[in-house]
């Protein structure tokens, strides 16, 4: 019997219910919600915030994206290197691979 | 096995008409993404397991997500896009795929089958890192075109601009 | 008779059914993003080609090599692409290609 119960899917699904039991308790003590704009809306929700929309800098994530872009590439491309001489050829890889993230990071 | 051969190929044209005909830009890269996902399943059915594994990391990942942050980074304005393309879109659609499968059927009446002439041995890594050395050096070649090509366009700007 | 996964001319007429997908929105759309994933949708299309023919001749490893290259060249391709798409937003403030044809003092 006890290891039925503490398999799992069925611990899963009996924490999942004292889960939603307490949130069902929570939302009996707190107050009740006024739907306004900002409340529901997905980012920077909970109150009506008077201002302007955020121009957020957009060029350190481009950098970041092609940093991890290369990387990947190389990781799957040097993951299939066979054995013998032909290892040498796949250092010179990641050597050029690194010149070209060592010339990302430092020109930002 | 090929009934479901043929569903994920028909599957993979049905997410590639979602992507051009929906309005929202962010719904057209996710279903780009189902697309390639199911290339791969077609991939890793031709026992191209390699290949399979390439297209849904990097294609299925990487693009989407270059994709999601432009959507992300270039919300304003939307114009109106006309209609009249999604509207006549099924026409053309239609005719095509008579067209194409009249071709096929001529050419496979007319042309000998194709048959097996070789048969490659060993593993993936000796025919990539000893047969096709050169490609790899076309590789890295593309890869610091890109990314110094990406750290021009991202140049800071002067004081008087 | 009919062997499917090695069936090269049923691989075919779905690779060019993806060609002509990718060519009407490159022939029909506005948005530049929409024109991107017609590009991704023709790449896509090439992909199925090369590994059918490849998987007939009993050439596979040569075809993956052959893939994976090309799917290096179009990531890096998309990458600059939209890096530029980025560039045009910011300077005309729309991505509607009409919008480029107008100058801007």
């Amino acid at each position: 019997m006890i290891d039925i119960l503490l398999s799992p899917p069925i611990a899963f699904l009996i924490f999942l219910g004292i889960f939603y039991l307490i949130y069902w308790l929570g939302s009996l003590m707190a107050p009740k919600m006024k739907k306004t704009p900002g409340k529901v809306s997905t980012y920077a929700c909970g109150e009506d915030i008077p201002g302007t929309k955020i121009q957020f800098g957009y060029r350190l994530f481009f950098y970041v994206a092609l940093f991890f872009t290369m990387m990947h590439v190389a990781t799957l491309v040097v993951a299939t290197i066979p054995k013998g001489a032909v290892a040498l050829f796949g250092i010179f890889y990641l050597a050029m691979i690194f010149i070209s993230v060592l010339a990302l990071i430092t020109r930002s | 096995m090929q009934e479901l051969y043929l569903i994920s190929l028909c599957a993979l044209v049905f997410f590639s008409v979602l992507a051009v005909l929906l309005k929202d830009l962010l719904k057209a890269a996710l279903s780009l993404m189902a697309a390639s996902v199911f290339l791969a399943v077609v991939l890793f059915f031709m026992k191209a397991y390699y290949a399979g594994v390439f297209e849904i990391s990097v294609v299925a990942g990487l693009i989407t997500v270059l994709f999601v942050s432009t959507i992300g980074l270039t919300r304003g304005d939307d114009f109106k896009e006309s209609k009249l393309p999604v509207y006549i879109f099924p026409l053309f659609f239609i005719w095509f795929i008579i067209i194409d499968i009249l071709i096929m059927y001529l050419l496979l009446s007319k042309m000998p089958p194709l048959t097996k002439w070789l048969s490659e041995s060993g593993k993936f890594g000796d025919v990539l890192w000893q047969k096709r050395t050169f490609d790899l050096f076309a590789q890295i070649g593309i890869i610091f075109a890109g990314v110094f090509s990406v750290l021009a366009l991202f140049r800071k700007r002067d004081k008087n601009d | 008779m009919i062997n499917l996964p090695n069936d090269f001319y049923l691989n075919l007429i779905f690779a060019f059914i993806l060609f002509f997908i990718g060519l009407y929105c490159l022939l029909s759309m506005r948005n530049l993003i929409k024109l991107l994933i017609g590009i991704e949708i023709i790449a896509k299309g090439v992909t199925l080609a090369l590994i059918s023919a490849s998987s007939v001749k009993g050439l596979i490893l040569t075809g993956q090599s052959l893939v994976i290259t090309f799917i290096v060249v179009e990531v890096c391709a998309i990458a600059v692409a939209l890096a530029l798409v980025i560039n045009l937003y910011r300077h005309t403030g729309s991505l509607d290609v009409k919008k480029l044809t107008k100058l801007r003092g």
